[in-house]
């Protein structure tokens, strides 16, 4: 699944050192280092804003169906009102992604139509876009070369939209990324909003190894501008499962 | 007080060279002079509703919206186009926290077994039926479409909510510029209203006013002291004491940070016509004896020892009366008040210091012919004592039927007031408003405040019942445009997961009965279970969070769902409309809305609250001026009757001030109820100068004897400050705001009324009844 694959940017231990890589050449290697068929995991989201701080706790589970394609189940544990209702993504690298949300309210299950990537992910300061996989072909990427950040040697990235669409969709002008090149992960990223203003900032509270694999498992987003800021932990992350498909249909989710 | 006039006489240049100073000093400060057209911010926080308000624009993103009107053929391709354009132009602001337009409203549909919450006008349309989809798709937000396609359909709205940072006049001004632009390379035509629009509009208004009041002020009082003086030195030195007096007062207002407001943008007038009469009077006795002396220093000396105690006297009670004005609790006026007595004190020190210090630096000149004038009126004032004396039967039943007359007109008086239509008609934020207020949902917004005691309170059933009952309930009034909450969108919600079943266009209830369908033995079961609503809602708001965003909801709830508001657009501004609204809700809320915590607020009940205040704290202020002005008086003749000789004038005054208002139908407001207060510092003058000179000929004379001579001294001069000051006044009526020129006629008017009374009322009771208490005053007088 590639929405969540970012948030769980994996990347094979390889180091290499060559500064000529171009910026789509580290970008790649970012997004394209994932060496798992499978995935579950607790999310705990904590959107703060005015001081105040909202709550969700969510079960998910997500594979590979296709080289392009992933499913994902999500299941809603907290708040009480809202506990089990289930959330199902079916992408489609062709053609519109079919989403799902079963309502144990009235027993239902309510097909969602697609929005725009630059929405907020459950209300939070993460954007639909920022928690899934960047298509690299809408950006155009440069490499600003080296910069030490916490201490580590990292690449600066610089990605501008590659056309209006996709400016318009992400609501974004420019984002940099800080990537680490011992795990090929993002630690650190600045998103700009169409004015060319710094709007969010991300920040990587931790990275875990689970499996040989380096997972984002603390991301912080803060929004400059409005001054909330959301937090995603992950826990219990486990890989390679061997879940079975039945998970990811629209029957399995009434239960 | 005369050691302090020889020291002046003998170091004119000191005195000159730290007068110069201040007034660098406080001129530099000048440029940091601040205008605030908010009526809210002058507002004590002890009010609830403006308690409400502020916590309302802490909860919610945005504090303030501009409307922008799209004028031309809405539903045509090139028409939608252009409204998309437009729309997108306006995203691009960094100060908008949210722009909805009738092409990017979110419209919630319901195909098959699902939900789709997409903008309006999802892609450019290419044919006419493009057009027709987008108006059918419009048509099911109800909540929405009034606020945005007018009610003729040939315009269209785009709410622009400004964020919290926002600088509201920066971007009003960018908007317009915006808007100007669109106008002239598009074929619709555009414009803007709203709060922010409006308060730049106000702006540019005082700024324009200040403007002209300063030079019509300068070339009035030049003109006047031409006439009078006919000499350099004549015009030069009140002209400074006046220029400089305003300089201070608003170098003081900036030094603390004091904004010019609706109210305070009338000081330099008031300041210059009160100010001015102290140095014409030292001049005139200056010219009057200048043949008497060949020393200049000591020609001033002699005039100034003389005058300072009137001129002290006049100036006291003048800024007693101002600060009277601090009793209403508004900011505003309190500054009003404030500052016009520091204008004053200004106008006082300048007169006594910078008038004494020149004079005696320059060469004694005597006046030609400044006099021959004034000997006209002295005529005049010599018949119209002789007459009083013989007629005062007539004058008197005169005087009675007026006053009569004055009772039916005074209670005719309306309290009434619009923000908008201070504008004049042609003023284009006034036609925008009006335009809005005419075709959409209104311009003026009240909004109930639902205060919840814990996170998800909002999505109890019976929370968002009260909310809708309250809409269905308050928009039967005359001049609701629209309403708007959360409720409308679980409804909206509600029904389309019900696959647009109409009977579910409702909040859900406490307990909700639902059918599903199972399988048994490969049948298809209906089977009915129960659900509690509050889970029901929570849920449906989350698919709708989770198939658009939560910020859809921004400006009607907060984020954790425990403060919620609802909106109610009004197609006014006048109070007497807004009262009636006001009334509906607090029954609602009083009798409907039991166990659940909501107020009332918006700028619209501000608007109530500040009118009820002023009038009420202005009816204090005008009580407590009176009784300041009483012992003042009182104090200074050394006799509480005759402090109350020195008010009689006032009293009818004012009472001829609101009969002549209850008469040409001038509605009671801020500005028209601060004339009253004003007018009493100013025309207790004339009658401290009649009595004061009344009881100096009664020295010598008896109460008929003591009339002429005084009218001839004292009572010329009243007349002829009393002109002067009313004309001053008057250029108030260049102001662009309605409500200033009202003022500057009142004021005007009651200048002449208590002119009028004190050499009218006063001669009449003086020798008729002879009052023991002048005797006694005289004889003090003459120890």
């Amino acid at each position: 699944m590639k929405k969540l694959a970012l948030i769980l940017t994996v990347v094979l231990l390889i180091p290499l050192y060559s500064e000529e890589l171009t910026g789509r050449a580290v970008m790649e290697k970012v997004v394209n280092k994932t060496e798992w068929n499978d995935m579950e995991g607790e999310i705990t989201m904590k959107i703060m804003v005015r001081g105040r701080t909202r709550t969700r706790k969510i079960k998910l589970y997500s594979r590979k169906r296709t080289e392009q394609d992933s499913d994902m189940v999500m299941k809603f544990l907290y708040p009480p009102d809202i506990e089990g209702t289930a959330f199902l993504l079916i992408e489609h690298s062709k053609g519109e992604d079919e989403r799902y949300l079963y309502l144990p309210a009235l027993r239902r299950i309510k097909r969602i139509a697609a929005s725009g990537k630059g929405g907020a992910f459950m209300g939070s300061d993460f954007s639909y876009y920022d928690i899934g996989k960047p298509k690299l072909k809408d950006w155009k990427y440069r490499n600003l070369g080296f910069v030490k950040f916490n201490s580590i040697k990292c690449y600066r990235i610089e990605a501008v939209p590659s056309g209006p669409k996709i400016e318009k969709d992400t609501k974004y002008s420019k984002i940099i990324h800080w990537v680490d090149p011992n795990r090929w992960s993002i630690v650190h990223a600045e998103y700009y909003d169409r004015t060319a203003t710094l709007w969010k900032v991300l920040y990587v509270k931790e990275i875990k190894k689970i499996e040989d694999i380096w997972f984002q498992t603390d991301l912080l987003m803060k929004n400059v501008l409005s001054g909330s800021q959301s937090e995603m932990e992950f826990e219990a992350i486990k890989i390679n499962q061997r879940i079975s498909k039945e998970l990811f249909t629209k029957r399995y989710l009434v239960q | 007080m005369k050691s302090y006039i020889n020291w002046v006489a003998k170091n004119p240049w000191k005195v000159l060279i730290v007068l110069f100073l201040i007034t660098v000093f406080f001129g530099y400060m000048m440029k940091n002079l601040k205008m605030n057209p908010d009526i809210t911010a002058a507002l004590p926080k002890s009010i609830p509703a403006k308690r409400l308000y502020d916590k309302m624009k802490e909860i919610f993103p945005s504090k303030a919206m501009a409307i922008v009107i799209y004028k031309g053929d809405v539903f045509s391709i090139e028409g939608a186009k252009e409204i998309a354009e437009l729309t997108g132009k306006l995203e691009e602001f960094p100060e908008a926290y949210s722009v909805i337009s009738p092409t990017n409203v979110k419209i919630i549909e319901a195909p098959q077994e699902g939900i789709d919450v997409e903008e309006a006008l999802r892609d450019l349309p290419e044919t006419e039926k493009d057009i027709e989809s987008w108006k059918s798709r419009l048509s099911q937000n109800p909540t929405f479409l009034k606020s945005l396609i007018a009610d003729d359909w040939k315009s269209a709205a785009i709410i622009v909510s400004l964020s919290k940072s926002a600088d509201e006049e920066k971007f009003s001004q960018k908007l317009l510029a915006l808007l100007d632009n669109f106008s002239k390379n598009h074929k619709g035509k555009v414009f803007a209203t709203g709060e922010p629009i409006v308060n730049f509009y106000i702006s540019k208004g005082i700024a324009k006013d200040m403007g002209i009041f300063f030079t019509s002020g300068i070339i009035l009082i030049f003109l006047l002291l031409l006439f009078i003086f006919s000499s350099v030195r004549g015009v030069l030195i009140p002209l400074t004491v006046v220029l400089s007096s305003v300089i201070w007062t608003l170098g003081l207002m900036a030094l603390t940070g004091r904004p010019l407001s609706h109210s305070t943008e009338m000081l330099p007038i008031l300041i210059m016509a009160i100010g001015i009469a102290d140095s014409i009077h030292i001049l005139t006795h200056y010219y009057q004896r200048a043949k008497l002396y060949s020393d200049a220093k000591e020609l001033v000396k002699n005039v100034v020892h003389d005058l300072y105690s009137p001129v002290i006297m006049t100036s006291l009670t003048t800024m007693a009366g101002f600060i009277a004005l601090n009793t209403s609790h508004m900011e505003s006026l309190e500054e009003l008040g404030l500052f016009s007595a520091f204008g004053v004190l200004s106008a006082l020190i300048w007169s006594l210091s910078f008038v004494p210090a020149v004079l005696s630096l320059l060469k004694i000149k005597a006046g030609k012919n400044w006099r021959t004038d004034k000997g006209m009126l002295r005529g005049v004032m010599t018949k119209y004592s002789n007459f009083l004396v013989r007629k005062k039967k007539g004058v008197l039943i005169g005087i009675l039927i007026v006053l009569l007359l004055s009772v039916v007109a005074v209670s005719k008086l309306k309290v009434e007031s619009s923000s908008i239509s201070q504008f004049p008609k042609k003023n284009p934020v006034r036609k925008a408003a009006e335009f809005v207020n005419k075709h959409f949902a209104g311009t003026t917004a009240f909004y109930v405040l639902f205060e919840g005691d814990k996170d998800g309170y909002i999505k109890q059933p019976a929370v968002l019942k009260t909310m809708d009952q309250l809409e269905t309930q308050v928009s039967k009034l005359p001049n609701v445009g629209s309403t708007q909450s959360i409720a409308d969108f679980v409804k909206l919600i509600n029904r389309a997961l019900h696959d647009n079943d109409s009977s579910y266009y409702r909040i859900p209830n406490e307990i909700e009965e639902e059918k599903t369908f199972i399988y048994e033995g490969g049948k298809k079961v209906e089977k009915t279970f129960k659900v509690e609503g509050k889970k029901l809602i929570a849920q449906l708001l989350q698919l709708y969070e989770l198939s658009s965003s939560p910020e859809d909801f921004a400006n009607m709830v907060d984020f954790n769902y425990r403060n919620s508001r609802v909106a109610i657009f009004v197609k006014t501004d006048r109070d007497s409309e807004l009262r009636k609204i006001d009334k509906e809700l607090r029954k609602f809320l009083r009798e409907r809305a039991k166990g659940i915590k909501a107020d009332i607020t918006g700028m619209a009940k501000l608007i109530l609250v500040v009118r009820k205040m002023v009038i009420k704290g202005q009816f204090l202020s005008l009580i407590a001026s009176l009784l300041l002005v009483w012992a003042l008086t009182t104090i200074m003749f050394r006799s509480a009757i005759i402090g109350i000789f020195n008010a009689v004038p006032l009293f009818f005054g004012i009472f001829l001030n609101f009969a002549i208002m209850g008469a040409l139908g001038i509605p009671l407001d801020i500005q028209t109820m601060v004339t009253s207060s004003l007018a009493i510092g100013i025309g207790v003058d004339y009658a401290i100068h009649f009595i004061h000179r009344y009881i100096f000929e009664m020295r010598t004379k008896d109460y008929n004897e003591s009339l002429t001579p005084s009218m001839e001294t004292s009572g010329v001069a009243i007349v002829f400050n009393s002109l002067v000051v009313a004309s001053g006044f008057m250029l108030l009526v260049f102001s662009m705001f309605k409500g200033a020129r009202a003022m500057g006629f009142l004021l005007a008017l009651t200048m002449i009324t208590t002119a009028f009374a004190a050499l009218t009322l006063l001669p009449i009771y003086f020798v008729t009844f002879k009052p023991k208490s002048l005797r006694k005053a005289a004889e003090r007088r003459k120890e």
